[in-house]
């Protein structure tokens, strides 16, 4: 009893690199559904992996099923912003997207997958990494520079330096504002993806509000409210409006 | 032709000049431009226009003057007889004995459709009706097998007969694969036939390809329609049919000399091939997906065979999938096929994907052609047999639907995280060490300017507490004790201000302890201490409480010299 609990652990450790290796199997033999399934179940049981979030959205993709797609690479980038593969694709899942939606235009408003940014582009413009690397260096060679102008013996050293260290702030406050609002307004928003292939947006919770607007699957919408199984939320263009909630996928960091 | 040879215009002018102008520079086959002469200062002489592609419809003349100046204006509706660059030359006017030219002009005649290269432009005289007759028209009399032939059938009609409910029988278009052109408007136009003015309405636009070589009819068609007579005839009108003749197309067999092997289809057409792959360097287990486009104008994508892949050495070739659309684009038919392979590589290094072919006949060319793609290196990293596993023995069941991506990876650490550097340790140490750095340089600073910076400083300030601890420790005998005083004194000053006052009299100590600071009172209290003691020393006394005021006076000095200097 206590040699099986003490392997418990390792068993259980088993089953998703187990799913791992069907679903690659599966998805060589172009099994894309197949291998999609498992890699969920892998997703599931290790959310913090992006490398199975981008397998996750390349089955999907492959399989046709645009929004999921999107939906596993958003959830790859949020672990590894910059991963050049999970960009490669999710643009050509985007491009693939924008094409079905332009072949589902019917003079409704069609919304179809972008930036979708949602009007933090300055914020999401540099990595997380990259702005907290940028930002520590600067800060260090601020306070490096004023250590040296309280040394400097000569006038002109002490121009020099002082000019120096104020570069620098300044450099270090612009990287720790955009550090700050990525970490404390970006992500600490709650954004969804569609997964239907299209949806209607609708003016209020329900099938009796009128549709204001279609979206193509793919398109990420940031996510305020709910009521009774009905999603509001904030599109790219800015708009408001409602859709069920079983047809948006949350983006979250685990 | 004779009358447009020589156009002379008399005029009975002074000034001479000629300017000739028309109200367009680009129409189509029988088109009318307008075309403008102003004249002044003699006769006019036109160009020969008939022989320059173009056919006199109109004409109008007019003459002013002013300020007794005459001049002339000549307006000629000319009808374009066929596409080109139709030049108009030269008119002249002679006056005076001499020559006085315009500049010649050219104007685009495009061949649209129009309709004036064909058989079926002139209908014949049974089939054609005072008011209205139906007739077809096709762009080219004599194609190739599998050669697009774009046909229209045409109302023609006065433009004096109003028209409605217009309707054509079904077509029988037997012999012809049929290209769907998609919803267009019943174009309508005003042409110029035999100098009478027609509408003509275009009832149909087909995208054609023969099926088969030899004569081939495009059938008969009824077209039925009600027409009425003038605006003010508010009547219903009649009831009409009228019939277009079959025209006759001759469709020529492909040429069997130099047809190419691997030829088949018939792939005709004007036709494209791109090869490419979405990566160039792949890791040993990883794969590669091959696309390849072909492209076809003037042809049927379902008539060009697939592009067969040949045997390529160091890749295992899984079955492709493949997609094709076709549409009609600017009055052309075009085709589009994407095919794609994944290829799994069988060893590492350097693999090449040889370049790709499809043979097919150029109908405007009339001659075989192929379409090439370059080969394709692909840099495979690592040893595919340490990784294979047996898994290509099952074959793909099912290919991508979507669309060209990067593959899955197989190599996933399931335990690896990965963190932003923001959510590191070395973030925040980054964030806390140069602050606190910097606030221990400036304490440092702060408490070794509290110290003193040098040995010199820091002995200065123990001087007064040596000096009142030895002032403590002068011994009482008064022979002793004044001498001890002195000496107290002495190295106090020396060790404060870091200066030798041995060898000084008490007035040249007094001066330099002013220049050191101390203030003139406070010189004078120790000057005159000092000599005391000198004086208690040759002359001493047995009492003791003397040296107990002495030393109690030198310590006050000290204190007083410490807190002023």
């Amino acid at each position: 009893m206590r040699l099986l609990l003490l392997l418990l652990p390792a068993l259980a450790w088993g089953a998703p690199a187990d799913d791992l290796g069907a679903g690659n199997e599966a998805f060589w033999q172009g099994d894309f559904a197949g291998a999609a399934e498992r890699y969920r179940r892998v997703a599931e049981a290790a959310p913090h992996s992006a490398d199975v979030w981008f397998n996750l959205g390349t089955a999907c993709a492959s399989d046709g099923r645009i929004g999921p797609a999107v939906h596993a690479y958003e959830q790859a980038l949020m672990l590894r912003p910059g991963d050049p593969d999970v960009i490669h694709n999710l643009a050509r899942t985007r491009e693939a997207a924008i094409e079905k939606g332009i072949e589902a235009e019917e003079g409704a408003r069609v919304i179809l997958p972008g930036d979708d940014d949602l009007g933090t582009g300055l914020l999401t413009a540099a990595a997380p990494s990259t702005l907290g690397v940028a930002f520590a260096a600067t800060w260090f060679l601020f306070f490096g520079a004023l250590a040296f102008w309280r040394r400097a013996t000569t006038s002109g050293r002490r121009t020099v330096f002082s000019f120096a260290a104020l570069l620098f702030g300044l450099f270090a406050l612009a990287a720790g504002g955009l550090l700050a609002g990525r970490v404390l307004v970006v992500d600490a928003t709650p954004y969804g993806v569609l997964i239907a292939e299209q949806a209607d947006v609708r003016a209020g919770p329900g099938d009796q509000y009128k549709p204001s607007a279609r979206l193509v699957g793919g398109v990420k919408v940031r996510l305020r409210g709910e009521d009774r199984g009905w999603r509001q939320v904030t599109l790219p263009d800015g708009a408001e409006g409602w859709l069920r909630a079983e047809q948006i996928a949350t983006l979250r960091r685990p | 032709m004779s009358r447009l040879l020589l156009l002379l215009l008399p005029f009975a002018v002074h000034a001479q000049s000629v300017r000739v102008t028309v109200d367009r520079d680009e129409v189509a086959v029988l088109d009318v431009v307008t075309l403008r002469v102003d004249a002044s200062g003699g006769n006019v002489e036109a160009p020969d226009l008939e022989a320059a592609g173009w056919r006199l419809v109109g004409r109008n003349q007019g003459v002013s003057m002013v300020n007794g100046r005459v001049s002339s204006q000549l307006t000629l509706r000319l009808q374009a007889l066929r596409a080109g660059n139709l030049k108009i030359d030269a008119f002249r006017v002679r006056a005076n004995g001499g020559i006085y030219k315009s500049k010649p002009i050219a104007v685009k005649v495009r061949d649209d459709g129009g309709g004036a290269s064909t058989a079926g432009a002139k209908p014949s005289a049974a089939a054609r009706d005072e008011h209205a007759w139906v007739e077809w028209d096709v762009d080219r009399p004599t194609v190739w097998l599998g050669e697009e032939v774009r046909a229209r059938l045409y109302l023609f009609i006065d433009p004096r007969v109003r028209l409605s409910n217009v309707d054509t029988s079904d077509l029988d278009l037997k012999g012809w694969w049929t290209e769907h052109s998609g919803q267009r408007r019943r174009a309508q136009r005003q042409v110029q036939i035999e100098d009478v003015a027609y509408n003509r309405l275009e009832l149909g636009f087909y995208h054609l390809f023969p099926l088969r070589a030899g004569k081939l009819d495009l059938p008969a068609v009824t077209v039925s329609l009600r027409q009425s007579r003038g605006f003010f005839d508010d009547s219903r009108g009649s009831r009409a049919k009228r019939t277009a003749e079959p025209l006759t197309v001759t469709v020529r067999a492909l040429p069997t000399e130099r047809r190419p092997p691997g030829f088949a289809g018939p792939a005709v057409g004007d036709i494209t091939l791109r090869a490419a792959v979405d990566r160039r360097r792949i890791n040993a287990d990883e794969g590669v997906q091959l696309t390849v486009e072909t492209r076809i104008r003037g042809g049927r994508i379902e008539a060009t065979p697939e592009v067969a892949l040949p045997p390529i050495p160091g890749f295992k070739v899984f079955p492709p999938t493949a997609d094709s659309k076709s549409e009609v684009k600017n009055g052309q038919t075009r085709g589009f096929r994407r095919q794609r392979w994944l290829l799994r590589p069988k060893k590492g290094g350097q693999l090449t994907i040889p370049a790709l072919r499809l043979p097919y006949f150029h109908p405007s060319k009339g001659r075989y052609e192929t379409a090439r793609s370059g080969p394709i290196r692909i840099t495979v990293r690592g040893r595919p047999d340490a990784v294979e596993s047996g898994r290509d023995r099952k074959k793909a069941r099912k290919a991508s639907k979507g669309p060209a991506l990067h593959t899955v990876r197989k190599d996933v650490d399931l335990d690896a995280r990965d963190r932003p550097f923001h959510a590191t340790v070395w973030f925040w140490l980054a964030l806390f060490l140069p602050p606190l750095g910097f606030l221990a340089l400036v304490a440092r600073d702060g408490a070794l300017a509290h110290l003193g910076a040098t040995a010199g400083e820091r002995a200065a300030r123990k001087a007064a507490a040596v000096a009142t601890a030895e002032l403590g420790h002068v011994p009482r005998d008064p022979e002793t004790a004044y001498g001890a005083i002195a000496r107290a004194l002495l190295t106090f000053l020396e060790a404060r201000f870091g200066q030798s006052f041995r060898g000084l009299t008490h007035a040249q100590l007094g001066c330099a302890l002013e220049e050191n600071g101390v203030e003139a009172s406070t010189v004078g209290d120790l000057v005159a201490e000092l000599e005391n003691c000198d004086f208690a020393r040759f002359a001493p006394s047995a009492d003791a409480g003397a040296v107990d005021a002495a030393v109690e006076r030198a310590s006050a000095l000290v204190q007083r010299i410490e807190a002023s200097a």
